[in-house]
């Protein structure tokens, strides 16, 4: 059978129009005829999982083009091997999207990212094995991603942060880079849903709901750092006299005095603001 | 003959490291294991049969330690299948110095090592039992306390270790046909910091700060299907996620009791004796499961365009059997008229045993793109995801009898209702991309409009959204984008007197209260809360890239975003028409000040610069910095809540009290300026090409938190007394400073073509200085350690005395380590 590696069915791209140069242009499937030129590059390609997929799925659609595959057919390239027959970013990632369009890609065509001009080249170095998963382009993915989000690599370093520079969580831990219906391309439908895939015990459902906590988890906090404890977009107290003004002892920083000091203020007393189940947790004290 | 031609590759790096702290500090041991003497920071090791395609992969990272990662693949490259196995642990150390009187005993207990034996009551000059100590006595309990903790105080470590296997098994039917099943499974162990309260709030609360035992599990199954042809795509998902925890309850000893029943009062306001319980209970987190179940599709349409449909359903439920009300037998209504002769710590006292809690979430999704022509982009789409709160809403008692005055009900103002919050949300828009045939230059607009209605909330909300973008390359060297959003969130009517609707009494019982939420108000009418307020949003970004050279990259970006809540809030009479005979009927008429309350503005505000030179494969060189400015403003207001029913009383009026609500001298103002600074750098060099090798990165994050506090409160002249001697006075605390210094550098050295050494330095310094986390102000002090603290700004009330963990709990530290590594290759 045809089958390939990649499973997707994959519809050869229109390589003339990529580049008209490829007009006329025939398939040559034999890879030594490309390493002869371009050994540098293959012998760091050998070492790559794309390299043992095409190894291993000769019989495949796409695999059986070897180089062409990804390159389109080179026999006017090897008749004249300049560098005309090139591709931009986003043709490259047509290209790749031969194969990988299936699962996470699919909300690729739409995603932000895309209408960004970023490509699958802007973050994947598919000729050499720079990562030790996903052929990135840098060594992590924290750094593929921080090379364009400066500003969340900052965050990353304040006091309050996941676990994240530490190696212990990744970017995808909580985005699909590849796109994804809603905002911030999560990897779940939902702010609150992407938190709950770490955060199950916050996930209740509770006899006592905190409105605000099911709604939106961003409601309160920063997930990519905060000068503020527990990743709160603001001080601890203030965060919570910004929506409770019951007058008398809750509307103060300093009261009650000797729980804002020491702790988390108004959590000091109500600390399961998350969601409470015991049959008193009306104001989230037990 | 297969098994003869595996082959293996691979590499293992053993090490040894040395490791300078100067204070045991759990911050430097935040998210990761670090030891001093024999370590294995990385281990590869790949296997390949050329004759079958058979592969295995194996990886591990700091195999020794508790922050490990370790991956193993193995499948075939032939026949497209593969197993993958995951593992990784994950520490959050929370305290190694935090020092506590309790005792862990397993299953959610904490005992103390005693009780104080405090004076509770005294006899006045007329013979009357008085309630509250006096000064002279209450400092005796003082150092009974302090006493008592020095002699008790025991070392707990805090913290959370995660660790995580999952396994998943991928296969491909046909070229089309693919699934996928992974089994996750999850423990988390360890305590953190966490409080323990006995009685109702601050004057009559007894809390302490104790750690919480942390000990469960999750378990996970993913089910994935995928079918894919040309044109047409399909994605099935099913998620079973079951989260138990092994501790039902918090269980602790109130040190504070005092075995002399039926005198064990904890004495706290004149005339109102409270019996304090033995033990204190709280719940934990409930065992829940949650279903999801996702098909996602997506069609290529004529026109080359293409539309993707998403729906979910989702399901969470728990059905934990409940606590009764009280763990105390303190208490209950069994001597009342209508008294049900149970007592609050009997479990038939409630509506239910157990929780009964479920949520049913569904989601659908469609966007549609399609190129009419070529130079255009159009998307639009459609988002709808509605969290229906399935919840039974029951009729409760907020009884905090484990410090209780005498037998009986609670007060009417206690009977509560659980709300089942929900709310669904509808989202649709447009976004188009316009392709000019110069400078590469493209333009984006989009416009959305979101709506999301709510049960049990203040307001529903509408926000239309209008953006636009434009990106051009107008040189090869240089690319210019720049980006503005434009929100305007209105709010239907802010109901702020929904709060009522978590109240079940009637009103002929409870028509008399004088703090009737159901009947007067709970938030003050002139709060907005800003997750249901009217809110402008402007965002703008703009960036540049510049390629200075072929090597050379610099990019900077500015963004700035910048929400204002203001939602046109004027006075109102919120007793106009209450049902609440007022004792003084004008207060019918008593008007807010109209200044509205609550968080005012939010602006966050970004400048990055970013240098990539990348000079060869030998010397690449980056740089980065970035500053963040976070302002935002709170209004608050301080009025009493026990006379919300008559503003024009007197006695609420006095400068040193709390005031009445409409008393617009009574607000006060806090401006908070976040700034943080940040700078990294980092530079690989290639001594000897391949063969010598210096890589050293380094970075600092400078951060400062400054709260700016004004108004009522702060200002002597309208108090009479300073801030600091009076109960309801704060003033500017001080700044708040996080700074991070990281240093790391390494030098490698190929001795053989298998064998490398590796030297490494790194270098860590925290800092910090935190208002928050140690007493600095004149109002509140330690008494003889850090596990206690009292505020005797105004009376002797326990809620004035807080016993802790300890101050600074993840104090600053300097560290330096240095690791020597050998990785041999094969």
């Amino acid at each position: 059978s045809n089958k390939s590696k990649f499973g997707t069915s994959a519809k050869e791209v229109n390589w003339v129009e990529l580049n008209s140069g490829f007009k006329e242009a025939t398939f040559v499937k034999d890879k030594n005829v490309c390493l002869s030129c371009h050994e540098e590059s293959a012998n760091k390609y050998k070492h790559t999982s794309h390299s043992r997929a095409f190894e291993f799925s000769k019989e495949g659609t796409l695999e059986s083009k070897d180089c062409e595959s990804c390159h389109g057919p080179r026999s006017k390239h090897i008749e004249d091997p300049d560098g005309s027959l090139t591709f931009t970013e986003e043709q490259y990632s047509k290209v790749c999207m031969q194969c990988h369009q299936d699962n996470s890609r699919m909300y690729w065509s739409g995603s932000i990212h895309k209408s960004s001009d970023v490509n699958c080249v802007t973050c994947h170095s598919v000729m050499e094995q720079k990562s030790d998963e996903f052929l990135l382009s840098k060594n992590s993915q924290t750094e593929v991603c921080s090379e364009c989000h400066t500003d969340v690599k900052a965050k990353m370093n304040k006091t309050s942060h996941h676990p994240v520079k530490e190696g212990l969580m990744d970017c995808s831990s909580c985005h699909n880079a590849h796109g994804a219906p809603g905002t911030g391309m999560l990897v779940k439908g939902t702010i609150n849903e992407t938190c709950y895939t770490c955060h199950q015990d916050k996930r209740g459902p509770f006899t006592w709901e905190h409105a605000p906590v099911r709604e939106d988890c961003s409601n309160c906090h920063e997930p990519h750092g905060s000068n503020n404890r527990n990743l709160l977009t603001t001080q601890n107290a203030s965060l919570c006299v910004s929506c409770h003004q019951y007058g008398g002892h809750i509307n103060q920083y300093r009261y009650n005095r000797v729980s804002t000091p020491y702790g988390n203020g108004c959590v000091n007393c109500h600390m399961t603001v998350h969601g409470s189940n015991h049959p008193s947790g009306a104001k989230f004290t037990r | 003959k297969s098994q003869e031609s595996l082959q293996f590759n691979g590499q293992i790096t053993p090490g040894i490291g040395w490791i300078d702290l100067n204070t045991n500090s759990s911050k430097f041991y935040e998210y990761r294991d670090m030891k001093e003497g024999f370590y294995i920071p990385g281990v590869q090791l790949n296997a390949i049969q050329p004759n079958s395609g058979f592969y295995l992969q194996f990886g591990g990272k700091r195999l020794l330690w508790d922050d490990q990662v370790i991956r193993l693949n193995l499948g075939d490259y032939t026949s497209f299948w593969n197993i993958s196995i995951d593992h990784k642990k994950t520490p959050n150390r929370l305290s190694n110095k935090a020092m506590t009187p309790y005792s862990y005993r397993g299953d959610g207990v904490f005992n103390s090592a005693g009780y104080v034996g405090i004076i509770k009551d005294t006899i006045d000059a007329n013979g009357t039992v008085s309630l509250v100590p006096t000064k002279a006595q209450m400092h005796v309990n003082d150092s009974l306390v302090a006493q008592f903790l020095e002699k008790n105080l025991l070392p707990i470590d805090l913290g959370t270790q995660r660790n995580n296997t999952s396994v998943t098994l991928n296969l491909m039917q046909t070229e089309e046909l693919k699934y996928s099943l992974t089994y996750m499974h999850e423990t988390k162990t360890g305590k953190r910091n966490n409080y323990g309260t006995l009685g109702d709030r601050p004057p009559r609360t007894l809390n302490v700060q104790l750690p919480e035992p942390v000990d469960y599990t999750v378990s996970e199954v993913l089910a994935n299907a995928e079918y894919q042809t040309n044109g047409f795509q399909a994605r099935f998902n099913y998620t079973l996620s079951s989260f138990s925890n092994q501790l039902d309850f918090l269980r602790w000893d109130n040190i504070f009791f005092t075995p002399d029943t039926p005198n064990d009062y904890i004495t706290t306001v004149a005339g109102t004796p409270r019996n304090a319980s033995l033990v204190g209970q709280r719940a934990l987190a409930p065992d829940n499961i949650s279903h999801y179940f996702t098909l996602a599709t997506s069609i290529i349409l004529p026109f080359e365009s293409r539309l993707t449909a998403t729906g979910s359903i989702g399901m969470m439920s728990q059905n934990e059997n409940l606590l009764p009300y009280s763990y105390s037998d303190l208490g209950g209504d069994r001597n009342a008229a209508n008294g049900d002769s149970l007592n609050w710590n009997d479990p038939n006292k409630l509506p239910i045993n157990t929780a009964s809690a479920k949520i049913n979430t569904m989601r659908l999704d469609f966007e549609y793109l399609i190129n009419p022509f070529n130079a255009l982009n159009l998307k639009a789409y459609a988002r709808y995801y509605k969290l229906d709160n399935q919840t039974p809403i029951n009729q409760w008692r907020y009884v905090t009898q484990d410090v209780a005055t005498t037998d009986g009900d609670v007060s009417y103002v206690n009977y509560r209702r659980n709300l089942a919050h929900g709310f669904d949300n509808m989202k649709f828009g447009i976004d188009l991309r316009y392709y000019l045939n110069f400078w590469r230059t493209s333009i984006g607009l989009g416009a959305v409009r979101e709506n999301i209605n709510r049960e049990y909330r203040e307001a529903n909300t509408g926000e239309n959204i209008i953006n636009a973008s434009l990106r051009t390359r107008p040189m090869k060297w240089l690319s210019l984008s720049a980006g503005y959003l434009m929100g305007d969130r209105q709010i239907d009517e802010y109901n702020y007197m929904v709060t009522s609707q978590s109240y079940w009494y009637s009103f002929e019982r409870g028509a008399n209260q004088v703090d009737n939420p159901q009947f007067l108000f709970a938030n003050h009418p002139d709060l907005r809360k800003y997750d249901v307020s009217d809110r402008k949003r402007n965002k703008m970004n703009v960036s540049a890239n510049l390629n200075l050279l072929d090597d050379l990259d610099l990019s900077a970006s500015f963004t700035n975003k910048s929400d204002d809540f203001d939602s046109q809030v004027t006075p109102v009479a919120p007793f106009a028409n209450t049902l609440v005979p007022l004792p003084n009927p004008e207060d019918k008429n008593a008007m807010t000040p109209g200044k509205q309350l609550g968080l005012l503005k939010d602006n966050r505000q970004n400048i990055s610069i970013n240098l990539q030179y990348v000079a060869s494969e030998w010397l690449t060189l980056s740089m980065y910095a970035d500053q963040e400015n976070a302002k935002y403003d709170i209004r608050g207001m301080v009025y009493n809540e026990n006379l919300r029913n008559q503003p024009s009383s007197q006695s609420s009026s006095q400068p040193t009290q709390l005031g009445p609500w409409n008393d617009p001298n009574r607000l006060y103002m806090s401006n908070t300026e976040e700034i943080t600074n940040s700078i990294g750098l980092g530079v690989m060099i290639e001594v000897i090409p391949g063969k010598l090798r210096f890589s050293t990165d380094a970075n600092v994050s400078m951060a400062t938190v400054d709260m700016i506090y004004s108004g009522y409160g702060s200002d002597p002249s309208y108090l009479g007394r300073d801030w600091e001697t009076f109960d309801f006075g704060f003033n500017s605390p001080g700044k708040a400073e996080f700074n991070q210094y990281v240093v790391n550098a390494s030098v490698e050295y190929k001795v053989f073509n298998n064998l490398t050494c590796g030297l490494h330095f790194m270098f860590n310094q925290y800092e910090i200085t935190d208002w928050i986390q140690e007493p600095s102000g004149a109002w509140v002090e330690f008494v003889e350690s850090e596990n206690f603290l009292r505020d005797t700004s105004r009376d002797n009330r326990w809620g004035n005395r807080l016993v802790s963990l300890g101050s600074y709990l993840a104090p600053g530290y300097t560290a330096n380590a240095v690791f020597l590594n050998i990785t041999y290759m094969f």
